[in-house]
């Protein structure tokens, strides 16, 4: 287990991390850079429609016929944008959560950020306003993820010392479960149609991917990322303990107030473009450690990369392998990572 | 068949459409106006009872995809989007449609965005009463430019409510008290303002749940015992004998009279469960289990 918890001072990892020089660092963010780049070009080349690959490149440079041009950049771009966003804002959220909490089971959902928003958008399908504007949906999830992180920060407050890790992390898994009462509460009464609608959001997927989603959570992921980015020396202290963190300098209650805000708003937003999608945040960082060492001035832009170039794939997957129909994106991210992510673990040389 | 679609390919595209005012406007069920520069004539539809009310249109060449549940022989040759709920959007586009029959709910309502971008008119719809059923086949009639074509068919529906009406009153027909399962475990039966409810009123029953909350109200079993319905009908798909043979054996459901006594019947789902043309057939089917007295049993394809 040591080694999948962030390093501690007298762990196995804390001599990996020492050991990680920059170079091999630098050679695997070169290298998941690479694989990310290429699953954007797959995602954007492959698609249900199957286009050549001719036909793609004449489209992206503006030529070709009406209805490809439109398939490649206003569905097909957007979409692979989107998911790789998204995919990399859950991994980079993930690996945020994992240092604050200092526990591995830790993920982007952890604080019952997923519970909110599926609680806001399922009560606006099953209340019927979410036919009138496709809007409907992805803002009564982001106010419900914003309800549930103001709740739970105020549990944790009204318990004590703000931002106490365990009682966040309990106040996460109560409100959740909450929203999980009130989510079937509201299932029970709901209609068919609706029922079907809900159950597909919960799912996660990346179909109401356009240009002005893809906008909207660049327009979070880029300072948010930037900041988180910007706290891994601060968040490799946290990671072996809150005071040994306090006596090397660090202001742990403002880096933990604004590293759990901003993590948790980033997750709000990737989960009102496109649903609760599980496993990326949780799995990808844990793969990275075992992979490269917990380094967090690493560990958060490899997340970055990899959660990217992750999602790309699984979206790939659930738009093609039932084409025309499409799967949900959730399933094939939990097919393809935990079977990997148990690959990796039993390969672990400790 | 082939050789029509191939000639409907050549026609208009995309940014053609845009530009020249529209020939055909309907409004459609969320309230979205509806505007298509000629009939359409690249048809998709992926809700099954648009599709048959194409079908009865006499309109079949126009139908450029199929979902899984449209088996009619004549859409056999043509491409399935599937199950028809999570469409990939850029395989519709690439068919360059230039009408697609969408449902009405949250999960289709991006789809339907998507395809306004791209300039295909979309035109969504969730029909639940008969009055819907009838709604739709005329606006898809109106969209296919066969006006008439829809009336002729909508009169012919009524009429042969109106006969099935006739007759039961002719005879002064008692009538049956119904329960209409859509599913089975958990039981989900059809509930009040449903086509289904309708139709059973108009085959001489009453709907032993026309007094639910919901429009498929899911019912306790002990609430179906005391209610005691004449006749239970499972439009339940792929219901057959042993699913019936099951009933007279399950705890609860045996408690039934009318499944004791086998006034239990499976009916076909693609006629009875699809708020299009095919409800007449349907009326007509349910009043000869009703009352198989005054009407000769049709029987089920």
């Amino acid at each position: 287990m040591s080694a999948v918890t962030p390093a501690r001072a007298d762990a196995p990892g804390a001599a990996r991390t020492r050991a990680l020089r920059p170079r091999s660092a630098a050679g695997a963010l070169v290298l998941l850079g690479v694989v990310m780049a290429v699953a954007l070009v797959a995602a954007v080349a492959i698609g249900a429609a199957g286009l050549p690959l001719r036909e793609v490149v004449a489209a992206l440079a503006g030529a070709g016929d009406d209805t490809t041009r439109a398939i490649v950049r206003d569905l097909r771009l957007p979409r692979a944008l989107l998911a790789a966003m998204t995919g990399g804002a859950l991994a980079l959220a993930g690996a945020v959560f994992q240092a604050l909490l200092r526990n591995p089971l830790a993920e982007p959902y952890v604080l019952g950020v997923s519970g909110g928003a599926a609680v806001g958008a399922v009560a606006a399908i099953v209340l019927g306003i979410a036919a009138l504007s496709p809007w409907v949906v992805p803002v009564a999830a982001l106010a419900g993820a914003l309800a549930a992180i103001a709740i739970v920060f105020r549990i944790a407050a009204a318990a004590g010392r703000m931002l106490d890790t365990r009682v966040l992390l309990l106040a996460g898994v109560i409100v959740g479960a909450f929203f999980n009462a009130v989510i079937l509460l509201l299932l029970t009464f709901a209609e068919a149609e609706s029922f079907r609608s809900a159950v597909f959001w919960m799912m996660g997927s990346l179909s109401g991917a356009s240009w002005s989603t893809a906008a909207l959570l660049a327009v979070y992921l880029l300072p948010a990322g930037v900041l988180l980015l910007g706290l891994a020396r601060p968040l490799n202290l946290l990671a072996v303990g809150e005071e040994t963190a306090l006596h090397l300098g660090v202001r742990v209650e403002r880096v933990k107030l604004v590293a759990y805000f901003v993590a948790s708003l980033l997750v709000a937003a990737s989960v009102a473009a496109c649903g609760v999608i599980g496993f990326i945040g949780l799995i990808i960082p844990h793969a990275l450690r075992l992979a490269w060492g917990s380094d967090h001035r690493f560990l958060l832009p490899a997340s970055l990369l990899a959660g990217a170039a992750f999602l790309l794939v699984a979206d790939t997957a659930a738009r093609t392998l039932a084409a025309p129909a499409e799967l949900p994106v959730g399933v094939i991210t939990a097919l393809i990572g935990v079977p990997v992510f148990v690959l990796l673990l039993a390969r672990r040389r400790v | 068949m082939a050789a029509t679609v191939a000639a409907a390919c050549g026609g208009d595209r995309l940014s053609e459409r845009a530009a020249t005012p529209a020939a055909i406007t309907v409004t459609d069920d969320v309230g979205r106006e509806v505007r298509l520069a000629a009939p359409a004539a690249r048809v998709v539809s992926l809700l099954p009872a648009a599709t048959d009310a194409i079908l009865a249109l006499d309109a079949a060449d126009r139908l450029v995809a199929r979902t899984d549940y449209d088996t009619h022989p004549a859409l056999a040759p043509l491409p399935s989007v599937g199950g028809g709920l999570t469409p990939s959007i850029e395989w519709l586009a690439a068919l360059q449609p230039d009408l697609v029959i969408s449902w009405r709910d949250a999960q289709s309502r991006t789809l339907v965005q998507r395809l306004d971008e791209l300039g295909i008119p979309v035109y969504a719809a969730n029909p639940e009463s008969v009055a819907d059923a009838e709604r739709l086949i005329r606006q898809v009639g109106r969209m296919l430019g066969l006006d008439a074509r829809a009336d002729t068919l909508v009169a012919a529906f009524r009429a042969v409510l109106e006969g099935v009406r006739r007759r039961l009153d002719a005879a002064d027909a008692d009538t049956r008290s119904v329960l209409y399962l859509i599913s089975v475990d958990p039981p989900r039966a059809a509930g009040p303002g449903t086509f289904v409810d309708e139709l059973i009123t108009a085959a001489g029953g009453r709907n032993v749940f026309d007094d639910a909350r919901a429009l498929w109200p899911e019912v306790s079993l002990e609430e179906v015992v005391r209610r005691q319905p004449d006749v239970v009908v499972l439009g339940v798909a792929g219901a057959d004998a042993r699913t019936l043979a099951r009933f007279e054996t399950a705890p609860g459901w045996r408690e039934v009279r009318a499944v004791r006594e086998g006034r239990i019947v499976a009916v076909d789902t693609d006629l009875f469960n699809r708020p299009g043309p095919g409800l007449a057939s349907a009326v007509v089917q349910l009043a000869a289990i009703l009352h198989p007295d005054l009407f000769s049993p049709e029987p089920t394809p």
